[in-house]
């Protein structure tokens, strides 16, 4: 690729790291539910797989952020950079820490709400 | 301080003349023709706003029908059919072009940039948006208008349910527009991307261009998903493919899936840009920079992903597992965070400045009170338990008119207001404006509010009438009073623009009257600011109050025609260096012809007139072609100075060309319209195994056929690598590898397809058994549509390679042709993968 257009394309998949890697880990964590739900209902009653799945992801997810944050701040502190790179790289942060927000946030429900079965009013009563 | 001018002033006598000869517009018939976003953008705005009318007329008989219990003013049939278009065509032919026509007409001033990069392309989503758009509303005068709601469930929309067809006409009308959205997107990208001033670089982007940024991206990825949706659902009901149909092992859910994913987006897309009108209006009236300029970006950026990531929350009351809805609960209620950045930033803005009541800045306060109510009302309905409770009634049509009236409406207006002096001789009259805010901020309030109370009543949306004895007629009374003044809003509003609007004049438009900061203030022409100027700050006019002046004086860039065409600067994505100098297209007829060809092809499937169809495809194949044939012009001419002792080529190919960039935001499109795909794919594995070959004992085609087909497509891959490096090579007037080298490529593509098909067919496997088969053959469908189109581009290459239009140099056409081969074979290896080896590893 061009390297003026391979840069532009690394530099915004860094910045927009944070919320892609959260959509990434909802969409993967929405199929693991979706494929655990799927297995007989005696199976899919065991939450255990989607926790060990939902922590493992999460903590790769958030080493991942965790790593493109400080990545950032490291950039940052070098001078060298233009404008343009250092707004970058801040906006890289913040959306960094949101990502790793969010991806703790959106994973909760696997320690709160029960993995599988329609939600009614006995199964409420049952939690 | 003033920034230096790139050349001594004044400028040479008869420049600007040439200039204005060069981006002349047609006249006569031919104004039809024009092309650049100046008219085209006007067009485009006009045209939404007349649907906006239409549609609005709809509501206004509906709510005339809902004022009294057991009224008769319309049947059921015509209420479901008003209801129907009222919600389809404010959606889809007023809120989606409005926003991308403003970003059409806006962007290139703002960005100081003669015009948008593919003109034409502009012209062609345009018409056929207008034509396509207009034919499908007539259907409602025919008794064919669709009954199934906006969002069109299956099974309701099925053959056996939806006979006739009013729902075709849906399905391929709406379809087909979206592929007019999508276009523009690519514009938009593009645009915002490479053709900015020098300097702009993206800490200094105007944040509207921000937002228009996320929205193009956001069309990108989620349109894709309503238009496989819509195929699929128009396989069924014209083949009887059963994606949706449980009996063979459909679901409805599906398209529930695939319509959400982009419907749930789709109102980001209407609302970010509106949100970019706000964050630009409001430091104009207040006079002060946007507050937190770099969180608004954040927020923007962070929006535009979680709303990829919520679609299910539309979903709640399907049976959907409790893990699963939780998760989508959690990350709806996640977007409060940073709507709020933006709410705040705004308030945050008013706050520093001093705050001129203007009508754009009333319409503006409209906006956040109207919509900061939608937006709680949202996290009401983002909790699952209380989602249940008022689900399908009309809080949720409360809800979802304060979210789109309030979050877009309001701000469009204000835009109107605030941006019609650059269009317009005369600025729209601030008595008029300050009547039509008030009686829409009345009347919408009048109108909506009390819809949350009929909902908690118990008042379901879509019933065309109500018994005296529920308690809801003083409520509807009131809503049908109020939308009835926010028609006379609307009725103000015209005869404003009737009085006051005078458009496309060769001095622009009235000028800055707000005394604002950002480019689209500088006097802008046909052919957009006379010299492209330098940027070094988001608010240049504040910081530098004589650029208006030196920049109209031609002090910067491009101060006339460097290459006697009409041009413009494409600059660097992240810092804005100057690279090249585009070449750009004008007036034809050619884009005007395909784009009614394009749409007419669509209503004749729809009306079952094959052969009109496949004639009208034709005729749209050889105008589009027609037209880009001299697209690619080649470095004809030498490098030029565009100011200031800049020297930049005429002409690039590959990865810097503009063009290339384009084809790759395609490419995202295409990869997205496979993706949902192969979702469909394993979403029906996953809820119907029993129609998968291990549980029918259908046999899959032997392993031979998957091993050609993937032979076939790396021998493909490597013949268009393999051309790419002998064109490179390539001596003028001798023969090269390139041509015979393109032809096996094609071969072995077309090759792959074919074996693929044959070797399913071989085991007979029919479409119309089950959804097993079904997906199989669209998915080998959707790859035969992609060699389809590539066997067009190829034969077309190879016309320019024989035609000595294609050489080591000027290649535009095969880089932008490989970049869609590439992928094409991708994405057939993974679809090679997916029928063959999902079958054996998951049964």
């Amino acid at each position: 690729m061009h390297s003026a257009a391979r840069e532009f394309v690394r530099e915004m998949l860094e910045m927009t790291a944070g919320p892609l890697v959260w959509l990434l880990y909802l969409l993967v964590m929405y199929g693991a539910a979706a494929v655990h739900c799927a297995r007989p209902a005696a199976d899919a009653a065991d939450r255990t797989p989607l926790l060990i799945a939902g922590g493992a992801l999460g903590a790769v997810a958030i080493g991942l952020l965790a790593w493109s944050v400080l990545r950032a701040r490291r950039e940052l502190a070098s001078e060298s950079t233009s404008d343009a790179r250092r707004f970058v790289d801040r906006v890289a942060f913040a959306l960094g820490v949101f990502g790793i927000g969010a991806i703790v946030w959106t994973a909760l429900p696997v320690l709160l709400s029960p993995a599988c079965g329609v939600v009614t009013d006995a199964a409420q009563r049952s939690w | 301080m003033s920034i230096p001018a790139l050349h001594p002033l004044p400028r040479p006598e008869g420049e600007v003349e040439q200039l204005r000869e060069v981006w002349r517009p047609p006249g006569g018939v031919r104004f039809l023709t024009v092309v650049n976003n100046t008219y085209i953008g006007i067009f485009y705005i006009g045209t939404a706003l007349l649907f906006f009318l239409l549609a609005g007329v709809l509501a206004l008989a509906m709510r005339t029908q809902l004022a009294i219990a057991e009224n008769d003013f319309l049947s059921q049939d015509a209420y479901n059919q008003f209801f129907t278009m009222h919600g389809t065509i404010m959606m889809f032919l007023f809120a989606v072009p409005a926003v991308e026509a403003m970003g059409v007409y806006l962007l290139p001033a703002m960005l100081g940039a003669r015009d948008l990069p593919f003109p034409r392309l502009s012209a062609y989503a345009f018409w056929a948006y207008f034509v396509g758009g207009l034919l499908f509303f007539c259907s409602l005068f025919f008794d064919l208008a669709p009954r199934g709601g906006w969002f069109m469930y299956p099974p309701l929309t099925m053959k056996e349910y939806s006979p006739g067809i009013a729902a075709d006409f849906w399905l391929l009308g709406i379809g087909f527009i979206e592929i007019s959205a999508i276009a523009g997107a690519v514009e938009i990208i593009v645009g915002v991307l490479r053709t900015r001033a020098p300097g702009m670089s993206l800490d200094k982007l105007p944040i509207y261009a921000w937002a228009m940024l996320v929205f193009a991206f956001l069309i990108m990825l989620a349109f894709p998903a309503i238009i496989v949706g819509t195929a699929l659902l128009e396989l069924q009901r014209a083949f009887g493919w059963p994606f949706f149909d449980a009996a063979r092992g459909g679901d409805p859910l599906l398209w529930q899936h695939l319509f959400w994913f982009f419907g749930h987006p789709e109102v980001y897309i209407i609302f970010l840009p509106a949100a970019g009108f706000v964050s630009m209006i409001l430091p104009t009236m207040c006079g002060v920079p946007l507050a937190a300029y770099r969180l608004v970006v954040i927020a923007l950026l962070a929006t535009g992903f979680a709303a990829l990531g919520v679609w299910v929350h539309h979903m709640f009351a399907t049976g959907i597992p409790a893990l699963s809805i939780s998760f989508f609960s959690a990350a709806s209620m996640a977007v409060a965070v940073p709507s709020g950045i933006q709410v705040f930033a705004w308030i945050a803005t008013l706050a520093r400045g001093r705050v001129r009541i203007t009508v754009p800045t009333l319409f503006v306060l409209g906006f956040l009170f109207i919509f900061v109510l939608g937006g709680l009302t949202g996290v009401m309905v983002g909790l699952v338990p209380f989602d249940w409770q008022v689900h399908d009634t009309f809080f949720v049509v409360a809800h979802f008119h304060y979210v789109l009236i309030g979050g877009m409406v309001f701000p469009l207006f204000g835009a109107f207001y605030y941006w019609a002096p650059t269009a317009s001789l005369r600025p729209l009259s601030e008595r008029l404006g300050r009547w039509v805010f008030w009686l829409l901020f009345l009347g919408f309030n009048v109108a909506f509010f009390p819809m949350h109370v009929t909902g908690l009543l118990g008042m379901p949306r879509r019933v065309w009438t109500y018994s005296a004895d529920m308690g809801w007629e003083p409520l509807n009374l009131l809503s049908t009073a109020g939308a009835y003044g926010m028609g006379v809003a609307v009725a103000v509003f015209l005869v404003d623009l009737a009085r006051n609007f005078r458009p496309f004049h060769d001095k622009g438009g009235a000028g800055d009257v707000w005394s604002a900061g950002t480019l689209e203030w500088i006097e802008n022409s046909t052919y957009g600011v006379r010299s492209i100027p330098v940027v070094d700050s988001r608010d240049p006019l504040w910081a530098h109050p004589d650029l208006a002046d030196c920049t109209e004086a031609g002090a910067y860039f491009l101060p006339g025609t460097a290459t006697g065409t009409r041009e413009t600067l494409v600059t660097s994505p992240l810092d804005g260096r100057p690279e090249y100098v585009v070449q750009l297209p004008g007036p034809s007829w050619k884009p005007f012809v395909a784009a009614i060809a394009t749409a007419l092809a669509f209503y004749s499937l729809t009306l079952e007139m094959v052969l009109p169809a496949f004639a009208l495809g034709a005729l749209t194949i050889a105008a589009i072609l027609a037209w880009v044939w001299d697209s690619d012009r080649g470095p004809a001419r030498p490098p030029v100075d565009v100011g200031g002792g800049h020297v930049v080529p005429t002409y690039a190919a590959g990865r810097l060309s503009h063009a290339w960039w384009g084809v790759a935001v395609l490419v995202v499109v295409v990869a997205m319209l496979f993706a949902a795909l192969f979702f469909s794919y394993l979403y029906l594995r996953l809820v119907s195994p029993d129609v998968w070959p291990a549980a029918t004992g259908h046999a899959l085609p032997a392993p031979a056929w998957p091993i050609a087909t993937a032979a076939l497509l790396l021998a493909s891959g490597a013949a268009i690598a393999w051309a790419g490096r002998a064109l490179a090579r390539r001596r003028p007037g001798r023969f090269g590898w390139d041509q015979p080298a393109l032809v096996l490529a094609l071969a072995a593509l077309v090759g792959a397809f074919a074996v693929e098909l044959v070797g399913q067919r071989s085991t007979g496997l029919v479409p119309q058994h089950t959804s097993y088969a079904a997906v199989v053959y669209a998915l080998i469908g959707l790859q035969g549509a992609l060699v389809f189109a590539l066997t067009v581009m190829g034969l077309y290459t190879l016309a320019r390679s024989l035609t000595g239009r294609l050489g080591p140099v000027r290649r535009v056409t095969f880089d932008n042709t490989r970049l869609l081969w590439s992928w094409a074979v991708v994405q057939g290896l993974v679809m090679t993968a997916l029928l063959h080896g999902a079958p054996r590893i998951l049964d």
